[in-house]
């Protein structure tokens, strides 16, 4: 029988199907930021970080706006090691047996994800029978039993350990039939479609953290939420089906909820832990209660060690106003999505009111120009058309974006936040106005901290993006490049690296807030490097080293005085005694001269008399000295 | 007023300026005459260097000051003592005298020799006292044998009598007394060497003066005791140098005195001296062609130095030297001379410079 070409093409298309989006982000973990066991850690504690944080601050937003009583954030991270995982390898075999788990207070051996229970138990010994052989466990007085396979001494290596993250808020609380969706549902949220500054942006963030303990450990994630209004809270254990579908498995009421409302995340996942460090969770709330200033963080790690983040604002940010789309960063699916979602019944009404700066004149007048009726329905334009309109929009002279959309940190609290955590000698801070990229706009503030309990020999440079820290791929970041391509110098930082960052008690930080923050991938790790950005951020950092210029140049003018007057203290008593020698004085008499017009010269006016001699040279003779 | 009681008032002015200005709250300062070429004028008349009006203050309260004005109070201070027990030091001993530390540190006062030398010469010009009146003494040196006998400290020493060594020059010969000159002049020469070679020819008998030799320049003793034969006793200086730029200016400085020590012209320079030296002429005259050796840049750049002085800027006898020197492009030493004769010098070319008045002025 002769195989066709039709026959191909049919078999071919029986195996072609669509892959669902849980199904693909499964496959490409990496592109949402889990690319290993550290980082892991971090992004789950980093997504539920920024959903608890936006949460609590639009319930608190909404409270304030009808005049109740709010509370201000405040968010609990806890990190429970949850297995002990060792690996045991017999001595003359590179391939593992079995892991070796403690769950709680008793050891188990495990193979393939089965907990294998102990065939035999004598005294301090346990005995399994795992794919035909025998492992002996023996206690003694070591925290790691000793094993045996075979009779033959095995060794045992740590593993990947596995921990329980728990997340939890005194926000809102999410209604009981939503929990589903915004947990176990990629791609789902209120804010994609929204132009406002918030932290999540795409509504991947917390359900891929889901996934990820569904796909490490094999364990559902539990969600228990509380509203104002119900008794009790809901929990709920939930997967994401492969279809991108959620699964409950299971719900109960619970009584003892922490808060009046909020919302608590527990999830199990693979993953490694640092105690400190740059990428560790401690440095992760640190850095995010710098920029939170009103958020209050709680962090329990294991070895019960408890950390208290406090909070040094009493005061709520300004809300961001949502707004629509500015015609100059419109792009072409996102004009195609819009036309197609919309209520309006004309293309000119929907260009007044889904667009931010279109009036009405200038409406008409746009789409005479591109030949579409103004009356048209918006919902039957073809791509061509589209394609005309959206060239138009670009090029018409719009007024910029209104800026009530974003919510700096402001220069106070930042100052105030950055003396708390770093105990600093002097805090030099910039908050510019906003500005505007691709029709987006944006705002940059910018800090820099000199000195107290910064350590001497690294300098540290936060970047932010809507108030949350940018751990990773720091190289790529348009902050990076912000920082690297100042003159640090022309500032008085002597020590600069070979990569262009000062070096010393310093910290540079830089916080984009933005309506639609470009990150460089899904990972939101990194700013793309947008000129305009860049640009800002630049003129933000070296607004503050020029603060931080004067100041170093006055405690270097200070030193110089000191130094100067331990000169003249130092040779005072031998020009005193020669002179007594000469004149007969007494050196005692010549000295008290001598302090006084020592003393009057520099501490008069806090400083030294305007005399050209004592002036002479002292520069040039100070900068060799430095 | 003697000399020592005009040295302790002068340093005593100097102690109760700088007291009155300690006193009223001002910084005190030290008045001092910049001693650099800058600073120098050659006075026509008189054919000498004289110090100019430039000077440049040194105050206490100023880093960049303090240690030299320091280091410039404690020698006017140790001076004073000296003076007072009537006892002299060396620069050396000077120098040792002010190495000491500064309580609660570890600056000392003066590190190297040279700071202590440079206080003292800036004490010279400041109090306008010489070295000698502050009782410091350079290292002696140099030897002098002829017809003259004098008396020093109360000893009788005839400078004919003295064997192959000759008199060892102090480095004061202020107090110096000439108690019987027979000798008719002086023959001043910039090295010892040639001084044993005429000493030994016995010339000053032969000839009826006195020779005298340092080891280059001439020491502050030897031209103090120059000027004073010269001055005092009208016999004439001739200086026998080499051919070669740092022999025509140990003639200068003998001459017209040095730029570092103008303010001193008075008691140093000696305008009358002749050159005896070897000329550009000699050089053929006396077929010492091949005993040239050839000039290095750093002798080419000094004669063109010595070109443009003042004080010989317009003297056609010596432009005609330096030309010729240029043109020979290499020094010729007087004890080349040799190769003409062991005693050529003391037989034939010194005679017979004197003779014929064959010098330069």
């Amino acid at each position: 029988m002769a195989v066709t070409s039709q026959d191909i093409a049919e078999e071919m298309g029986k195996r072609m199907k669509s892959v669902s989006v849980a199904e693909f982000f499964k496959k490409n973990k990496h592109l949402l930021g889990f690319d290993n066991p550290l980082k892991a850690m971090l992004v789950v504690i980093k997504e539920a970080v920024d959903n608890s944080l936006d949460a609590t601050e639009e319930h608190a937003y909404e409270l304030k706006k009808k005049k109740r009583d709010f509370e201000l954030p405040e968010i609990k991270v806890r990190i429970k090691k949850e297995e002990h995982g060792l690996v045991i390898i017999p001595k003359d075999d590179d391939i593992p047996v079995a892991d070796l788990v403690k769950s709680g207070d008793s050891w188990y051996v495990v193979l393939f994800g089965e907990k294998i229970r102990a065939s035999r138990v004598e005294k301090n010994e346990k005995f399994y029978n795992v794919d035909g052989k025998e492992i002996k466990l023996l206690f003694t007085s070591a925290k790691k039993p000793q094993v045996y396979v075979n009779g033959k001494k095995a060794d045992v290596e740590e593993r990947t350990l596995k921990y329980r993250i728990t997340v939890m808020d005194n926000g809102p609380g999410i209604v009981e039939q939503n929990i589903p969706n915004v947990f176990g549902k990629l791609l789902y949220g209120s804010k994609f479609h929204r132009l406002r500054q918030s932290r999540g942006q795409q509504g991947i963030g917390i359900s891929s953290t889901v996934l990820y303990a569904q796909q490490t450990t094999g364990t559902p994630a539990i969600i228990t939420s509380k509203t104002q209004s119900k008794e009790k809270a809901v929990k709920l254990s939930l997967s994401i089906a492969d279809q991108n579908e959620p699964i409950v498995h299971s719900k109960e009421y619970v009584e003892d909820f922490e808060y009046e409302h909020g919302t608590k995340i527990e999830l199990v996942i693979e993953a490694d832990y640092r105690r400190s460090g740059n990428k560790s969770v401690y440095e992760f709330i640190r850095r995010t209660s710098i920029v939170n200033p009103h958020v209050s963080f709680v962090l329990k790690e294991p070895k019960k060690r408890k950390i208290i983040f406090k909070r040094t604002s009493n005061k709520l940010p300004e809300e961001p106003k949502e707004i629509k789309p500015h015609p100059h960063g419109l792009e072409f699916g996102q004009l195609k999505d819009l036309l197609k979602i919309t209520n309006q019944t004309t293309v000119s009404q929907f260009l007044v009111k889904e667009l931010t700066r279109v009036s009405n004149n200038m409406a008409k007048d746009l789409l005479r120009k591109v030949n579409i009726d103004s009356g048209a329905d918006p919902k039957k334009l073809t791509n061509n058309e589209i394609e005309k309109l959206l060239r138009a929009l670009h090029k018409a002279n719009l007024q910029r974006p209104p800026t009530n959309c974003l919510s700096p940190i402001s220069e106070k609290d930042l100052r105030k936040s950055i003396l708390s955590d770093t105990n600093a000698e002097f805090v030099a801070v910039s908050s510019r106005r906003p500005a505007v990229y691709k029709g987006i706009p944006f705002l940059v503030e910018a800090a820099i901290a000199y000195g107290g309990d910064i350590p001497k020999d690294s300098s540290q440079r936060l970047r932010y993006a809507n108030k949350i820290p940018l751990l990773y791929d720091a190289s790529g970041c348009a902050t990076t490049k912000a920082i690297k391509e100042m003159n640090w110098r022309q500032y008085k930082v002597d020590n600069v690296s070979s990569s262009g960052y000062p070096v010393g008690p310093y910290i540079v930080l830089i916080h984009l807030a933005s309506v639609w923050v470009p990150y460089t991938s899904e990972g939101k790790s990194a700013i793309a490097n947008y000129p305009d950005i860049i640009k800002e951020m630049k003129l933000s950092v070296q607004d503050c080293a020029r603060k931080l210029r004067m100041y170093l140049r006055a405690k270097m003018k200070e030193k110089r005085k000191q130094k100067r007057i331990n000169l003249f203290e130092t040779y005072l008593p031998e020009f005193a005694g020669s002179l007594s020698k000469l004149t007969g004085k007494e050196e005692e008499k010549i000295k008290e001269y001598l302090k006084k017009t020592l003393s009057e010269k520099y501490n008069a006016n806090g400083d030294k008399r305007d005399d050209k001699e004592f002036n002479e040279n002292e520069e040039e003779v100070d900068e060799n000295d430095d | 007023m003697t000399i020592k009681q005009e040295s302790q008032k002068k340093l005593k002015e100097l102690g109760e300026k700088l007291l009155n200005e300690i006193k009223s709250g001002e910084n005190p300062y030290l008045d001092i005459p910049i001693r650099s070429l800058s600073n120098v004028n050659f006075n026509v008349e008189k054919q000498v260097l004289e110090i100019g009006d430039s000077s440049s203050k040194r105050f206490f309260f100023n880093i960049s000051h303090i240690r030299k004005f320091v280091q410039t109070m404690e020698v006017a201070a140790l001076a004073k003592e000296l003076i007072e027990v009537d006892k002299h030091l060396s620069l050396r001993q000077v120098f040792y005298a002010l190495r000491k530390t500064l309580p609660g540190t570890n600056i000392d006062v003066v590190d190297e020799q040279k700071e202590s030398n440079d206080a003292i010469e800036d004490l010279e010009v400041i109090a306008k006292l010489t070295r000698e009146q502050l009782h410091v003494n350079a290292s002696k040196n140099g030897a002098a044998a002829g017809k003259i006998i004098i008396e020093d400290k109360g000893d009788r020493i005839n400078w004919g009598k003295l064997g192959s060594g000759g008199w060892a020059i102090p480095s004061n010969t202020e107090n110096i007394k000439f108690k019987k000159i027979d000798a008719k002049f002086i023959i001043y020469m910039e090295k010892a060497a040639m001084w044993e070679r005429l000493n030994e020819d016995k010339v000053w008998d032969k000839m009826n003066c006195v020779i005298i030799a340092s080891q280059g320049q001439a020491t502050r003793g030897i031209r103090r005791l120059l000027q004073r034969l010269n001055q005092e006793h009208n016999l004439p200086i001739y200086v026998l140098t080499d051919f070669d730029p740092w022999g025509f200016y140990i003639y200068s400085v003998l001459k017209f005195g040095s730029i570092s020590l103008a303010h001193l012209s008075d008691k140093l320079a000696i305008p009358e001296a002749k050159f005896l030296g070897l000329t550009g002429e000699d050089i053929k005259k006396y077929k010492l062609e091949k005993q040239k050796i050839k000039f290095k840049k750093v002798d080419l750049k000094r004669l063109e130095q010595l070109k443009k002085y003042d004080w010989f800027e317009n003297k056609k006898e010596w432009q005609k030297q330096f030309k010729l020197m240029k043109e020979a492009k290499g020094k010729v030493e007087l004890d080349a001379l040799v190769t003409r004769g062991i005693s050529f010098v003391s037989e034939t070319y010194l005679p017979e410079k004197i003779k014929n008045k064959d010098w330069i002025e």
